[in-house]
């Protein structure tokens, strides 16, 4: 029996060595996930299936990289581009040594609000093809790819950074027998899984048994429905009875990262996320429903706010098991607009939504909790690089709902064209205001407005595409976060 | 600090001083434990939000309860000002004496004294911004413009570095006056004070000195590092372990736990494993280096104050710990029996997959502590001097593990070594102004 003192060692070197990618997964060649980076609740459940899909395609060896974005094969969204190589422990062994784990990392690329229905209208979409072999990096395959019209335009750029930065993590992973004093055998990696589902099985040893059942009306013609229940430490998620996709679209990949996010977020516990702690967890998702949907179905505004939506009824059914879990309702997190200026020139922006409060804590403002990553594009730069002045950009005071504790406040933000411009945009008011809990009301949703000089503001629908000339403002209001209990009277 | 170069000066028969340079690490501790003055924060308007808007989640995974690190300024003190530079540089609305009358009278009301002044597009053309501080000054207020500071193209970068120099500015003073009182009162009245920073050495009246100042200590290493011509320096010091590789250029950003600040200094990395790392179950279920750092308040158990064993705890109880002025002398033996205990009870807690004699147990994290750092090492890192006060400390658990990684090392064990490199540093200044 090796000593626990060397899985933290493990999980603490390689997350080190991934840490120059936001999302990144260790995958052994059968199928286990060993160590993942994610930041959105999307890339805990398709990493690992991008990595499989590629190693089912082409046995990956190190030295090999695999490109791939097909959101039905393990991608996210198409703006996320994946590479995958093969890994060998000891980087001493012969180049042609089977690989002995996957490394999947994903590359973020700016995205585009589309208003699609066909995924393929949505990017240009990749399947497994092999990008670099024994090495010699195909620049065949690299020039069509950046060449098409769909391709992000800073993807040539980004994915020779992106590979220069995989080439140096493998080669690190390559230490990682030196680097820890012990090599990750086949043996070694059943017991590191094992492990962390028995101490993840403990903490779900905490939660009340029980059951709950729930439904979103999604859109007119279609429902999310999930029914939860916490059993034996492991817990089901059961999606029978969703509708077919009208909006939303998941990947079955998708849908099972947000139930395990949320379940993660629940327990308020820094968790090792692998397939020890998968395997506590059970997803049922019918295919063509929403949650595992089939191609063609555009994927965007799954990947996106579809995948929150998850996320959020997951909670709301824990807490409903489970009082202490009890946590009102967040923002939804896609509010997006794209300026397009043309020539390939477009400003994006995304707007974050409130936090929901808990019994004992105000949501906190402006900050969506199923993203990791909060960075906001600088003003100046945004600025110097369009023609668009940024107003303002504040927090929307009062938006969050009130109770004994508050929501969160979303965010509002102004922009000014100087040149005549396309607004496309996709906010997420209608299907879901974000509710208190225990008392506590609901909070304000996003709204989108734009404003000709001299002229009143004019509210905008959920999706959209207007043209816009110089002078026009656009103004963004992203949702707050529901507030809990009921509020003192006075 | 004025009491002790009182006392140093008294003790130490010294020639007639005609520099003193100071390298403090005060500040940053000012920083981290939000210590400094309250201070306010004119910007653009509309943009009053921006920096809270943009101010790091706390937490590394996804849980419902997240929540942004705390501010170094209280929202009710950032005011909105009225006007526009384009990104070019050119005013687009100027900056109205009547608003700034306004807010004067605004912050007095607050009994405001530094004020930090950060508008859009200030890299380009700071003007607005130098309209605002003269105007300021004239009023009486210690003002802050993070033009004046960084050329950083960052508006958040620039902002922070304004708002942090604001929020030490008293400090910092208060430490120079008695300073100058020290030396003053022992005879050496015409002793010219100066500051060492993250760039080198400059005068305490620079506008960026309050700032630049947490990083001189830092500086000093580097510039030892740089002399001795080695490709990596690993210090471990009592409140921190830093690493320096030679290949990594010169920053222009911190990242400070609040946000990005825009303030130049030598590339270094505060390493994931420190002295006050605390011990904890694991995910795992075992005991283990946890990711949080205890701090000294209150601190390892070994100087009689905490109650969670450290990674310190673990290096005194095995006996690695020698001769370290200013934290050998505070060591509380009765704090033994504590420790083993602690371990023990973590032990018990741990199953069969640890050892349960509390030192085996201490024996295992010291090991780990060791894995962990070395792993930190740069990849192609072949040679790396190791020093600092603690070094000697860590030296039987580490000087395997590089061995193993190739990787050769020289140890300077000798604990005064940060003075030594400041005082080195500050030498080579002086000869070279001369």
């Amino acid at each position: 029996m090796l000593s626990a003192s060397l899985f933290n060692l493990w999980q603490t070197v390689i997350d080190r060595i991934l840490e120059p990618f936001p999302s990144a997964a260790l995958v052994t060649p059968d199928g286990e996930l060993l160590v993942s980076r994610y930041q959105s609740l999307a890339d805990i459940g398709t990493l690992p299936v991008a990595a499989l899909t590629c190693h089912q395609y082409f046995q990956v060896k190190p030295d090999d990289v695999i490109i791939i974005n097909d959101p039905y094969s393990g991608g996210s969204l198409l703006s996320s581009i994946n590479l995958v190589t093969g890994i060998h422990f000891d980087g001493a062994a012969s180049k042609n040594a089977a690989s002995e784990a996957l490394l999947v990392v994903r590359l973020p690329f700016k995205p585009r609000v589309t208003i699609a229905s066909s995924v393929e209208s949505e990017g240009v979409r990749i399947p497994p093809t092999p990008l670099v072999h024994q090495g010699v990096l195909n620049t065949q395959i690299l020039d069509a790819i950046c060449g098409h019209p769909m391709a992000p335009r800073d993807l040539y750029a980004g994915l020779n950074r992106g590979l220069d930065w995989l080439k140096a993590a493998a080669a690190e992973m390559g230490r990682l027998k030196a680097l820890t004093g012990s090599s990750l055998t086949k043996k070694h990696a059943r017991e590191w899984l094992q492990l962390a589902q028995n101490q993840f099985q403990n903490l779900l040893g905490d939660l009340a048994v029980g059951n709950a059942r729930g439904e979103v009306q999604v859109s007119p013609k279609s429902k999310l429905a999930l029914a939860v229940e916490i059993r034996d430490h492991k817990v089901a998620f059961n999606f029978t009875g969703s509708g077919q996709p009208d909006r939303y679209a998941l990947s079955d990949a998708a849908t099972m990262g947000s139930c395990v996010g949320a379940l993660a977020a629940a327990l308020n516990a820094d968790v090792p996320l692998n397939s020890g702690i998968l395997r506590a967890v059970e997803v049922i998702a019918p295919l063509g429903s929403l949650v595992h949907a089939r191609y063609p179905s555009p994927v965007f505004m799954g990947f996106t706010d579809g995948t929150a939506l998850v996320a959020g009824l997951v909670v709301r059914l824990l807490g409903q098991i489970d009082r202490k879990l009890q946590m009102a309702q967040s923002g939804f997190g896609q509010c997006a607009l794209e300026i397009d200026f043309g020539e390939g020139r477009y400003f994006y922006d995304d707007l974050e939504p409130g936090a929901a409060a808990g019994k004992d804590r105000r949501g906190a403002d402006a900050l969506d909790i199923w993203r990791r990553s909060h960075l906001q594009r600088s003003i100046e730069s945004i600025e110097r690089m369009y023609p668009l002045r940024v107003v303002s950009a504040a927090i929307r005071a009062q938006s969050g709902g009130s109770g004994l504790t508050g929501g969160g406040d979303g965010q509002t933000k102004v922009f000014e064209v100087q040149a005549p411009a396309t607004l496309r945009w996709n906010i997420s008011r209608g299907v879901l205001k974000p509710e208190g809990a225990a008392g506590g009301k609901a909070a304000i949703g996003a709204e989108i407005l734009y404003q000709k000089p001299g002229r009143d503001k004019q509210p905008l629908a959920d999706q959209g595409e207007l043209s816009l000339e110089p002078g026009d403002q656009v103004i963004v209001h992203s949702a707050g976060g529901g507030g809990y209990g009921e509020a003192p009277t006075t | 600090m004025g009491k002790a170069l009182t006392q140093f000066l008294s003790e130490h028969n010294q020639t007639p001083i005609s520099e003193l340079v100071v390298a403090n690490k005060d500040l940053f501790g000012v920083l981290k434990r939000r210590h400094g003055t309250s201070c306010a924060f004119l910007t653009t308007a509309g943009l009053e939000n921006w920096l809270a808007m943009n101010r790091p989640v706390r937490q590394a995974h996804f849980t419902l309860r997240a929540e942004r690190a705390a501010s170094i300024i209280d929202g009710s003190l950032i005011f909105g000002l009225s006007e526009r530079m384009s990104p070019q540089g050119n005013s687009e609305k100027a900056v109205e004496t009547a608003d700034l009358e306004f807010l004067a009278a605004k912050l007095k009301l607050h009994g405001v004294e530094e004020v930090a002044v950060g508008l859009l597009h200030s890299a380009k053309n700071p003007e607005h911004e130098k309209v605002v501080g003269r105007f300021l000054r004239d009023q009486g207020f210690k003002v802050h413009l993070s033009s004046d500071l960084t050329d950083h193209e960052y508006e958040v970068a620039r902002w922070w570095a304004a708002i942090a120099n604001a929020y030490l500015g008293q400090r910092h003073r208060e430490t120079l006056a008695e300073l100058r009182t020290a030396l003053a009162e022992s005879g050496h009245a015409t002793a010219e004070v100066k500051l060492l920073s993250g760039v080198g050495v400059v005068s305490p009246e620079d506008a960026a000195a309050p700032l630049g100042a947490i990083f001189g200590p830092l500086f000093a290493l580097h510039k030892w590092r740089q002399a001795r011509n080695t490709q990596a320096l690993l210090y471990l010091g009592v409140e921190d372990f830093w690493l320096f590789d030679g290949r990594w250029p010169e920053r222009t950003q911190w990242r400070a736990d609040f946000g990005a600040v825009g303030v130049k200094h030598s590339a270094h990395v505060r390493v994931d494993l420190q002295a006050t790392q605390l011990i904890q179950k694991s995910f795992w279920g075992i005991t283990a280096l946890s990711r949080h750092e205890g701090g000294f308040e209150p601190g390892p158990m070994c100087l009689g104050k905490g109650l969670v064993p450290q990674y310190l705890d673990i290096l005194w109880l095995l006996g690695r710990i020698g001769e370290v002025p200013g934290l050998s002398e505070r060591f509380a033996e009765k704090a033994r029996s504590r420790i083993e205990e602690a371990l023990t009870a973590l032990a018990r807690e741990g199953g069969v997959r640890q050892p349960s004699a509390p030192r085996d147990l201490a024996i295992m994290l010291e090991k780990e502590g060791a894995r962990r750092l070395a792993a930190q090492l740069p990849g192609a890192a072949s040679e790396i001097t190791i020093c600092g006060p603690l070094s000697e400390a860590l030296r039987p658990s580490l000087e395997g593990r590089l061995k193993d990684l190739g990787v050769r090392a020289d140890w300077d064990v000798d604990s005064g070594v940060m003075l030594k490199a400041i005082a080195e540093f500050a030498a080579a200044k002086t000869e070279e102004n001369h």
